[in-house]
């Protein structure tokens, strides 16, 4: 991926949960679209932005930091956001490349007619033959640098064997020894999560893992919108970001035209909220050792909260069952949601909780954990009275006289 | 003798929790009948918007295999369409010599008494409390940290009634021929945590004692 020099700098942070700031080139950067098809070459110059995304995860001060790379053209020409790392790309036709700073490409998305779908990077030299392509290539002043679709055009091409930029001018990778490996076309490849080798090899212990949602590898799950976590969002929901207003940073680096709405939510991955809540049911166990009589469904959400959010999450400290759903029902960092998009959105990485206030008594509150629904119920962890499951259908949570009167929440 | 001193000590215990209580009888016996008490006896919860029939055998156990009174027998089933929910059995009969004398009816479903209470092993609690009268105790699912139906069917010679359905948890339960005292609790208790980690009991336990105090079960 295309790596340069970065100074006009515009920071954007979000107070909570974590912090991002953007870095935009500071340079001039171009795209082209190149494509062949029925024989009929066409190549069509289009815009393309880049983007430093930094975010600070505040529960362990971690920092990760990646390339967004945007290209392509908006039928509305008045939308800029489309080159926004969160922007609009309802009317966008293009690319987006994740990539490391180091120039590992990380993910692809192409959009167009409203729908984004992955795309899988692959060297132009390869690629070039009598059959139909696409792709596109990237230029700024004085570099022509391609990237995206095509290899990277410095000479060095990516081995999916040793993850590294070498040359293959022996026929085989200069670091590894391995043969080349043709990405694209009509195969799929999939790639190990953990060190990014091709699957076939990868050596990491337990992995290639199997997806929490569908069980398998590689995921057969739909495509999950990045923004609102709905699989089968077609990129409307950025069109409604939907800021949180009370998590509002300050400019700290001086105003840009980038999207003021910088953040991906709250969302984290669906294995952070499993952990979370295996976490969270541990402790409630570990500090009753009386077993498990005692309700505790308070504690354990709270807990499960922290896990996700961090130790400074309080806002669920001090409450009982009640007062938490209470909470969540008048909060702006709180959304309601129907239950049948609370599995979803649970196995997407939202933090994602149902409850129930008893108006006569102590309520109930549980985390929709991720998983598969059984027999139409979401999964949840639970540490009421009788409890300390980490998922179980939410039919076991709440009686059938009270299943009506559950709400479902997401934490945005 | 280690049997022995553990069985004076349950008794022991068990006297020094009811020794001085009054309580109240949750039911009375008329000639061979078994009179109960509607204060005693809520009603189970039936979700009647889906067909519950036929109903899905899941057990049969002789309770009694044979006696003056007949040949007791345990039979329990699922609602139709219930496999999916939570407990063992929504439905719970009782047969006499093979012919049904009562059947009781959840849609919450029971548990295993023994998945809440870690003394027991069993899915409820069968006690001989005399000759001819018997205990059988089951615990309904327990949903939202609420206190689920503790429910005390009475044999009684010929006879098998509900004598005691009410929503409290079993604190514990202690049982042997001719000896039942149960701890109940008729509320939620719930802990509140603090940012430092301390847990605080917001509600206090509203406990209650239910035993066997020789000819008759009582509640206090």
């Amino acid at each position: 991926m295309l790596l340069n020099s970065l100074s006009k700098k515009s920071l954007q942070f979000q107070q909570y949960p974590e912090k991002y700031f953007v870095l935009n080139a500071g340079f001039k950067l171009g795209g082209m679209f190149h494509s062949r098809a029925n024989g009929e070459v066409k190549n069509t110059k289009v815009t393309a932005s880049m983007r430093l995304i930094v975010e600070k995860f505040n529960d362990s001060d971690s920092v990760r930091y990646f390339l967004v790379t945007i290209v392509g053209y908006d039928k509305d020409e008045k939308n800029v956001a489309p080159f926004s790392y969160m922007g609009s790309r309802k009317n966008f036709e293009g690319y987006m490349v994740i990539s490391s700073v180091e120039g590992e490409p990380l993910w692809a998305y192409y959009y167009k007619d409203e729908t984004r779908r992955y795309a899988h990077l692959h060297s132009s030299v390869k690629e070039k033959g009598d059959s139909d392509y696409m792709g596109f290539s990237l230029y700024s002043q004085g570099i022509a640098t391609k990237s995206g679709s095509y290899s990277t055009g410095e000479g060095d091409e990516w081995c999916y064997s040793c993850h590294q930029y070498v040359n293959f001018n022996s026929g085989v990778c200069s670091n590894c020894g391995a043969n080349p490996i043709e990405i694209g076309g009509d195969d799929e490849y999939f790639f190990c999560p953990k060190c990014g080798l091709i699957i076939q090899n990868c050596t990491c212990p337990n992995l290639p893992s199997l997806c929490p949602v569908c069980g398998g590898y590689p995921c057969t799950c739909p495509v999950a919108c990045p923004y609102c976590g709905d699989p089968y969002c077609n990129g409307e929901c950025q069109n409604n970001p939907n800021p949180d207003p009370g998590n509002g940073g300050g400019d700290n680096g001086g105003g840009n035209d980038d999207n003021s709405n910088e953040n991906n939510g709250n969302e984290n991955d669906a294995t952070t909220i499993a952990n979370a809540a295996l976490t969270a049911v541990n402790t409630v166990i570990n500090s009753d050792p009386s077993g498990t009589k005692r309700a505790r469904c308070n504690e354990g959400v709270k807990n499960a909260f922290k896990a996700v959010y961090g130790n400074s999450a309080t806002e669920l400290d001090n409450k009982n069952a009640n007062t938490i759903v209470q909470h969540w029902r008048n909060s702006s960092k709180w959304e309601s949601i129907s239950k049948s998009q609370a599995q979803s959105y649970a196995n997407n990485g939202w933090f994602v909780v149902a409850g129930w206030i008893n108006p006569n008594g102590s309520g109930h509150v549980v985390v929709i954990v991720p998983g598969t629904e059984i027999n139409g119920w979401p999964v949840c962890m639970d540490t009421g009275a009788g409890m300390r499951t980490t998922s179980q259908g939410l039919n076991y949570s709440f009686g059938r006289d009270k299943r009506n009167d559950v709400g479902y929440f997401r934490y945005k | 003798m280690k049997k022995s001193v553990l069985f004076l000590t349950i008794c022991l215990l068990c006297s020094i929790c009811t020794f001085g209580q009054t309580g109240e009888v949750i039911y009375s016996i008329s000639g061979n009948d078994i009179v109960t008490k509607s204060k005693f006896i809520d009603s189970f919860y039936i979700d009647n918007s889906t067909s519950l029939t036929p109903y899905v055998h899941k057990e049969t156990v002789t309770l009694i295999p044979s006696c003056s009174y007949g040949v007791f027998t345990l039979r329990l089933s699922k609602f139709n369409g219930y496999e999916g929910e939570p407990g063992i059995c929504n439905v719970i009969e009782i047969l006499r010599n093979g012919t049904q004398i009562l059947q009781l009816a959840n849609s919450n479903g029971f548990a295993k008494i023994s998945s809440y209470i870690n003394t027991e092993s069993n899915d409820y609690v069968f006690v001989a409390l005399s000759n001819d009268t018997y205990a059988l105790i089951f615990t309904e699912w327990i949903y939202s940290s609420q206190p689920s139906m503790t429910t005390i069917i009475l044999i009684h010679k010929e006879q098998a009634k509900l004598v005691y359905n009410k929503p409290m948890f079993i604190n514990s339960i202690t049982h042997q021929t001719g000896l039942l005292n149960m701890i109940l609790q008729s509320n939620t208790s719930e802990y509140v945590g603090d940012s430092a980690g301390n847990s605080i009991l917001t509600t206090s336990p509203d406990i209650h004692t239910l035993w066997w105090d020789g000819s008759v079960l009582k509640f206090q």
